[in-house]
């Protein structure tokens, strides 16, 4: 019985150890302004999303694609849709695109927050954005127009939404479910 | 009785498996002060030495007055930013980003605390930026300050014109 109780201790002291070894991760792409193309921030989901964790969130991280920052018809468009290596472990979730829209003005050449999505391209049904009730704010921080270069910080709620078939129309509603985006930064070369 | 030896055998892989942190006690002695780009930055973090081993940037942009500072050591993390403004030599402060420092968590600094930075030398054409730094950074997540003491740096600078 005593051997018994000193190997519980033991086996309870080798755990604690074990578990006591973090893992370190490396943080988010700094906050700078040189068009250095790179994209980060955190995606919390809730927690009935996540079966192996009770972290609260997921850390996504994002580089060198420049290609997908343009500008087309006086819209300046941000998408990141690599999954990093997120494959697998949240279901469809890490497939997800974050999209960001901002209004550029040709005479003054300011840019404009107007729109995110966060959406899984091969799953229309898996649609989050951001409504009129859901907290966010988009702040460019740095933008040069002779070198293209758009800098800033984000963060935003965003909100499932369930789109329906009913006597042939088409209803769109909101499930209640939501994501958060958190402690965004992009640095940015667009074309 | 017998298990004994076996885990206690796993106890001790386990304690050598667990990454050890190396930073050095305070009284270390720091880099001394250079203007030549001898590519040094170090300070105290509280009671501790920080010497950078790598510094993935330090950038110049000449046209917005734009200065970064970005290194790391032993998972620590410097990225402190003058966004624009800084010309010449001269006494500045480092804009907030929040995370001016990173020890697991972000510390930033804040408004009214001390955020001291001077420039010893910006020279362009040899691409080198000097300078001394003192700040006091916060964690809003643990409700904890660290003190940054007697910083300087002597650094070769990618400069954009």
């Amino acid at each position: 019985m005593e051997d018994l109780t000193l190997k519980w201790r033991l086996f309870i002291s080798l755990t604690f150890l074990l578990m006591s070894c973090e893992e370190e991760k490396g943080p988010l792409p700094a906050k700078t302004h040189e068009g250095l193309n790179t994209i980060g921030y955190y995606v919390e989901f809730p927690l009935n999303y996540q079966s192996n964790s009770n972290n609260g969130y997921i850390a996504k991280t994002w580089r060198d694609h420049g290609d997908s920052c343009y500008v087309t018809n006086n819209e300046l468009i941000i998408i990141d849709s690599d999954p990093n290596n997120l494959a697998g472990f949240y279901g469809s979730l890490e497939n997800h695109d974050l999209k960001m829209t901002f209004q550029l003005d040709p005479v003054s050449e300011n840019v404009d927050f107007s729109d995110v999505e966060y959406y899984n391209p091969l799953n229309p049904s898996s649609y989050y954005f951001q409504d009129g009730d859901s907290s966010y704010y988009c702040d460019v921080t740095y933008h040069n127009t002779s070198k293209k270069i758009i800098s800033g910080i984000f963060a935003f709620t965003l909100t499932q939404v369930d789109s329906v078939v009913f006597n042939d129309t088409l209803h769109l509603d909101t499930t209640g479910l939501s994501v958060k985006v958190t402690q965004g930064r992009f640095d940015l070369k667009y074309h | 009785m017998k298990f004994i030896y076996p885990i206690l055998c796993l106890i001790l892989i386990a304690l050598l498996s667990c990454r050890k942190e190396k930073i050095k006690a305070g009284n270390k002695r720091l880099p001394n002060e250079t203007q030549r780009g001898r590519g040094i930055f170090g300070c105290y973090i509280d009671d501790q030495t920080y010497i950078a081993r790598k510094q993935p940037a330090v950038v110049y942009n000449e046209t917005d007055g734009y200065l970064n500072l970005s290194n790391d050591f032993q998972g620590r993390y410097f990225r402190m930013f003058v966004y624009n403004g800084l010309y010449t030599e001269g006494i500045y402060a480092f804009d907030s980003t929040g995370e001016e420092f990173i020890y697991r968590y972000p510390y930033g600094v804040k408004g009214g605390e001390l955020n001291y930075l001077e420039i010893t030398r910006l020279d362009t054409d040899e691409e080198v930026v000097s300078g001394k730094f003192e700040l006091d950074v916060f964690s809003n997540v643990l409700n904890k300050k660290i003190k940054i003491r007697d910083g300087r740096f002597d650094l070769k600078m990618e400069v954009i014109h």
